[in-house]
């Protein structure tokens, strides 16, 4: 997928301008929210099941090693293949000989995050073969040429009128804005391709190392579809996918759905363990797993490690201020929102998504609505740490924040500076306050007018009278 | 392409570890698995009703359908009658023994739908089956309805869960536009994990316990993709497809909706009553159609029939189900909830033409009163049936209403 | 004005002002000293005290927060307790600051020992002093905007409205939003404005709605970004930190 993220605050500005997408984000908002908040509270125990979920992630991640070779191991033991992807061009290639070796022709997807990472479709079809997105979401964003902006909901930016003229456009079929009938479009075209289709291509939501298993979890039946008709199965997954034991799904399975959609089981959780065996009449005839790192390894470092325990629900998008203004595309990449933040500048460098981890106001929203309770702060303060260290910050803010220390550790000068810099405003501010601030705080005044400085700060009041009242009043203290 | 043990080695380099010293997955003994799952069992058998009663509603929450049957006699009537209602011409099934008992084959046959029961697979050499599996393939696409049993019935969240083993095909729930799965009591359990752990406990080696593919389904067919507004059968079949496109409003979502209809049949002679709560005698009314009418309505409701005629018809639908005597919305239920109602709904069954001239008498009857929790809290479900005959005593539609109420 | 009840309390408090206060909202802090002497604290407001080093440490130059962050150790010790009137503080001298210290054990074990002293002005009233009964007039309707640190760092969640709902004539009203950002950040607001003022006029919307004629938090951060939109419009909305109605100074904001 292309990478836009170093115009993040262009494309910030514009999505704030853009008044078809607010009026979808609010939407997002309204619904997902309040439908994760009420599920997580029928759960009753849900503080418990994060705090089990979070453990059974720390615990793959940790030993993740043991567990990919143990799901190898098992999966190969049912004639299932695997296949190791450094990085997003060897899966490309690993998927691209796979057509290659079993003579495909048309391709179908189910929905997948670790696709749209390595940029898969524009690759086979530059190879001459026909993929078609089978998720109704993606199956819109990819008629359209468009990329997601939500990780479960990927066209949450387009409105019924605009996927009305889409479709009409280019399925010729009769303009309608009446949504089922828009879907019942749609599933008239796919499921003449899922028939025809030779390879299916879906994503992991968890790899079980104890069974070999993955497991596909889906709502409208994509995932199910492409991993049943096609002869082929090949399925994705970043490394991080695994969870040790079968016995650790139910678990998985309740923070997750629940998270993403309130929902307490999604209508389709597809547990596949290897190819069909002999004696089945359908199921695909070979099943191939593609193991991403795709600079994953750089995650495991301790500080960043807990960013690898991510479901890819998107409750943390829905709950971002940040997320709720700019929507997904803003973030310029395929993962957006808190978890986009970290993830973005870890996988393609802090050089060219600088801007991610410093926008966001550290809130901590995403931290409360995690499912595996992931310390989304604290990681965009380690890239922000990481952005100093490695000297990818503006010399301007250094000298402010070399000035800044050095002025917090001499009180007295400090204090003295607060004098003068009450002395110096006194031209500017009207009534204590100041319309225009210089460079380079001038963005504080762009739509706020700023406090001046006291001109009696408190240190000055202490000293001159709050000491004495609390010596000489006639309140009570302690003798 | 990286060799394993080089990405492996990348990843333990960075984990900071050495090799070996991770804790690999313990095993859990055959032997006390199965002593896990016999108590599990055991433990189980006083809570079926309790079970079934939750199974049906969260199947029911879910958008499927759940409708509890007291004798095998009873499930074949519900299927015969639901491919009927459908307009099904072919069904596929899976060779379970308990649909076998059913005899649901005859029945189907009696009434000119074509069954294809999926064959046992043992042994077979690689052109045979490779056929067969092409000929199924076709079945499957082609199909109206695919009836199948379940392996388990998960209560809490209203799902079935089916593997694939001989004759188990992954089509019959996943292909034809109405899959209709037939639960024992036996089968249901309370949670995903108690599934999984008498999954497991039937073969010694978790890998064939699994089989190739264990689906569990919940409800039908979902997407909210567009504006998140939830819509049902996404992935359905073509054929439902292509006459929904041509339909609107009700009869649309009637037709679209991939409903999951599952039965518990008491085959061990426990008696089970319908938990269907008639609160009220019916109540009747009529009125005469006006003179000056449009075509007829067709006599039967397919996936093929034209769009009905507008405005009379359904100000003739809307009117039928929108009173239930004297004006009134509802009688009183002494339900302590109703301070708001809505529409839950509408599903409208023609069997017969209405014609100029014709006089229909409606009966209207509580048909279900049932309660479920939503995302904004309690909410009563009333359905109400309305069954319109004519002059001639014959019944010319049948139509239920569901209406929300809740506080 | 002094409560009869509040028996005297043999500790001696520290009050962390914070550099905003100091600053740009004075009051503030005479407002927290007078309403701690109040409840029968012996205050102290060590001269030697800046910053948290929050600045530094939110925008990744950890090593000058670290250097901030060290006198604090010193100039705070010594005390029963450290009272801080802003949740964001608190949360850099309680959760961050010996994150900061972890690789140096002996100052670790000073900056923990900190971290267990140091209460928020509002957790610090309802859960060390116990304070039943606030007597405080105030005459508004008041919406409460919970900030994020506070809220989300320290868990304070209940403390500041139960205080609030002692003042008598104060009318508490619920506000959507209550407990989302308002789009300060610190730095933040400064360098992505736009965004910061997205979210801002987000929470000003939920204010106007919910009909309050006085907002009130625990954060001069906050109040400061409200306040100075709240001004650019020209709304006559009051802004106040909390100890500015449980203890009414003479000087207006």
């Amino acid at each position: 997928m292309r990478l836009a993220t170093e115009a993040f605050v262009t494309n910030a500005e514009r999505a704030l301008q853009d008044a078809t997408l607010q009026q979808a984000l609010t939407r997002l908002v309204n619904n997902f929210v309040p439908r994760r908040l009420e599920a997580m509270a029928a759960l009753g125990n849900a503080e418990e099941l994060r705090t089990r979920a979070r453990e059974i992630k720390a615990e793959a991640i940790a030993h993740l090693d043991v567990y990919l070779e143990q799901f190898a191991a098992r999966l190969q033991q049912l004639g299932g293949q695997v296949h190791w992807a450094d990085d997003a061009a060897e899966a490309r290639q690993i998927i691209a000989s796979l057509a290659a070796q079993y003579g495909v022709k048309r391709v179908v997807k189910g929905k997948s995050m670790a696709t749209e990472e390595i940029d898969l479709n524009a690759f086979l079809e530059q190879q001459g073969y026909e993929v078609l997105e089978t998720d109704l979401g993606e199956y819109i964003i990819q008629l359209a040429g468009e990329t997601p902006s939500h990780i479960i909901a990927p066209a949450i930016h387009k409105t019924r009128q605009q996927i009305a003229a889409l479709f009409h456009d280019k399925l010729g079929v009769p303009y309608t804005e009446h949504i089922p009938e828009m879907t019942q479009i749609a599933r008239r075209t796919l499921r003449q391709h899922f028939l025809q289709a030779d390879m299916g291509i879906t994503g992991v939501n968890f790899a079980i190392a104890e069974t070999g298993s993955i497991v596909l979890v889906t709502n409208e039946g994509n995932g199910r579809l492409s991993s049943t008709l096609p002869r082929l199965h090949v399925a994705v997954m970043g490394m991080e996918k695994i969870i040790p034991r079968l016995a650790d799904l139910p678990v998985m399975l309740k923070v997750l759905t629940n998270s993403a959609t309130g929902q307490k089981i999604s209508s389709y959780v597809t547990l596949i363990t290897g190819p069909r065996r002999a004696t089945d009449l359908d199921g695909p005839e070979a099943l191939h797993v593609v193991i991403l790192d795709n600079g994953r390894t750089r995650l495991l470092h301790e500080e960043t490690r807990e960013a690898l325990y991510c479901l890819r629900c998107g409750a943390c998008l829905n709950v971002c201020p940040i997320y709720q203004n700019v929507g997904g595309h803003a973030y310029g990449w395929v993962y957006p929102g808190p978890i986009g933040a970290v993830l973005t500048p870890m996988l393609v460098g802090l050089d060219r998504a600088a801007h991610l981890p410093r926008a966001s106001t550290l809130c901590g929203a995403c931290r409360e609505a995690c499912p595996v309770k992931i310390d989304l702060p604290r990681l965009l303060l380690h890239l922000r740490h990481d952005l100093v260290q490695t000297r990818r910050v503006s010399p301007v803010e250094r000298l402010l924040f070399a000035l800044w220390a050095w002025l917090m550790q001499h009180p007295t000068l400090y204090g003295w500076a607060l004098r003068a810099a009450a002395w110096l405003q006194t031209p500017f501010a009207r009534q204590g306050w100041l319309r225009r601030l210089p460079p380079p705080f001038a963005g504080w005044t762009q739509f706020r007018d700023f406090r001046a400085v006291a001109t009696r700060p408190f240190r000055q009041r202490w000293q001159e009278t709050l000491r004495h009242e609390g010596a000489s009043g006639g309140e009570t203290r302690h003798g | 392409m990286a060799e394993q043990s080089a990405f492996l080695a990348r990843v333990r380099q960075a984990l900071h570890r050495d090799h070996g010293a991770a804790p690999g997955v313990p095993r859990a003994a055959p032997s006390e698995l199965h002593a896990a799952a016999a108590a599990l069992q055991q433990q189980l058998a006083g809570q079926r009703d309790t079970l079934l009663a939750r199974l049906q509603h969260e199947v029911q929450a879910a958008g499927g359908k759940a409708v509890r049957v007291a004798s095998p006699a009873e499930a074949t009537a519900y299927i015969t009658r639901l491919a009927q209602d459908k307009g099904a011409k072919r069904v596929v099934r899976w060779p379970a023994a308990l649909l076998e008992t059913l005899e649901v084959d005859a029945a189907l046959a009696h009434c000119g739908i074509d069954v294809r029961v999926a064959p046992l697979v043992s042994e077979a050499d690689e052109a045979t089956l490779a056929a067969q599996r092409q000929v199924w393939r076709q079945w499957l696409a082609e199909a109206d309805l695919g009836l199948s049993g379940v392996d388990y019935a998960i209560a809490e969240t209203g799902t079935l869960a089916l593997t694939a083993r001989p004759g188990q095909l992954r089509g019959v729930s996943l292909l034809p536009p109405v899959h209709v799965a037939v639960v024992e009591a036996a089968q249901v359990v309370p949670t995903l994990a108690d599934c999984l752990l008498l999954l497991r406990a039937r073969e010694p080696e978790v890998q064939q316990a699994l089989t190739s593919c264990v689906s569990f389904i919940t409800g039908p067919s979902r997407s909210g993709d567009i504006e998140l507004t939830l819509t049902i059968g996404v992935h359905g079949p073509r054929r439902g497809a292509r006459g929904a496109a041509r339909h609107a409003g009700d009869e649309q979502r009637e037709l679209t909706r991939r409903e999951r209809r599952c039965w518990n049949t008491m085959r061990a002679g426990l008696a089970k009553s319908s938990i269907a709560t008639p609160t009220t005698s019916p109540r009747k009314r009529s009125w005469s159609l006006p003179a000056p009418w449009g075509r007829p309505i067709p006599s039967t409701r397919t996936k093929r029939t034209p769009k009905p005629p507008p405005t009379e018809e359904s100000s003739l639908r809307r009117r039928s189900v929108s009173s239930f005597a004297a004006g009134a919305m509802l009688p009183d239920l002494k339900l302590s909830y109703g301070k708001r109602g809505f529409d839950g709904g509408k599903e409208c069954r023609f069997y017969a033409p209405i014609r100029p001239g014709d006089t229909i008498t409606g009966v209207d009857r509580i048909a279900e009163v049932y309660e479920k929790t939503g995302r904004s809290g309690n909410m009563i479900f009333v359905v109400r049936e309305s069954e319109l005959t004519n002059q001639r005593g014959e019944k010319v539609a049948v139509i239920r209403q569901s209406l929300i109420r809740r506080d | 004005m002094v409560s009869q009840s509040v028996p005297q309390r043999p500790w001696r408090v520290a009050l962390f002002a914070t550099c905003l206060v100091d600053a740009f909202c004075p009051e503030v802090g005479e407002a927290t000293v007078r309403l701690l002497r109040r409840l029968g604290l012996q205050v102290d407001f060590p001269q030697a005290q800046t910053c948290c080093g929050q600045p530094a440490f939110n925008a990744g130059f950890r090593h000058q927060a670290r250097a901030v962050a060290r006198r604090n150790l010193e100039i705070l010790a010594g005390y029963d307790y450290v009272v801080v009137p802003s949740g964001s503080c608190t949360a850099m001298l309680r959760c961050f600051t010996p994150e900061l210290f972890a690789d140096t054990p002996a100052l670790a074990a000073q900056a923990q020992a900190l971290a267990a002293r140091t209460y928020e002005l509002s957790e610090f009233l309802v859960r060390v002093v116990g304070v039943e009964r606030i007597e405080a007039t105030f005459a508004g309707k008041v919406a409460y905007h919970a900030s994020c640190h506070l809220l989300r760092e320290l868990g304070v969640k209940e403390e500041p409205r139960r205080l609030l709902a002692q003042v008598q004539g104060l009318e508490l009203v619920p506000m959507e939003l209550a407990e989302q950002c308002c789009g300060f950040g610190g730095t933040f607001a400064v360098k992505y404005p736009t965004l910061s003022d997205a979210m801002l006029r987000k929470k000003l919307a939920a204010l106007q709605r919910a009909g309050a004629d006085t907002l009130v938090s625990c954060d001069s951060g906050c109040l400061l970004h409200l306040a100075g939109r709240l001004h650019r419009q020209g709304e006559g909305i009051r802004v106040l930190h909390l100890a500015q109605v449980l203890q009414p100074t003479t000087e207006g904001p």
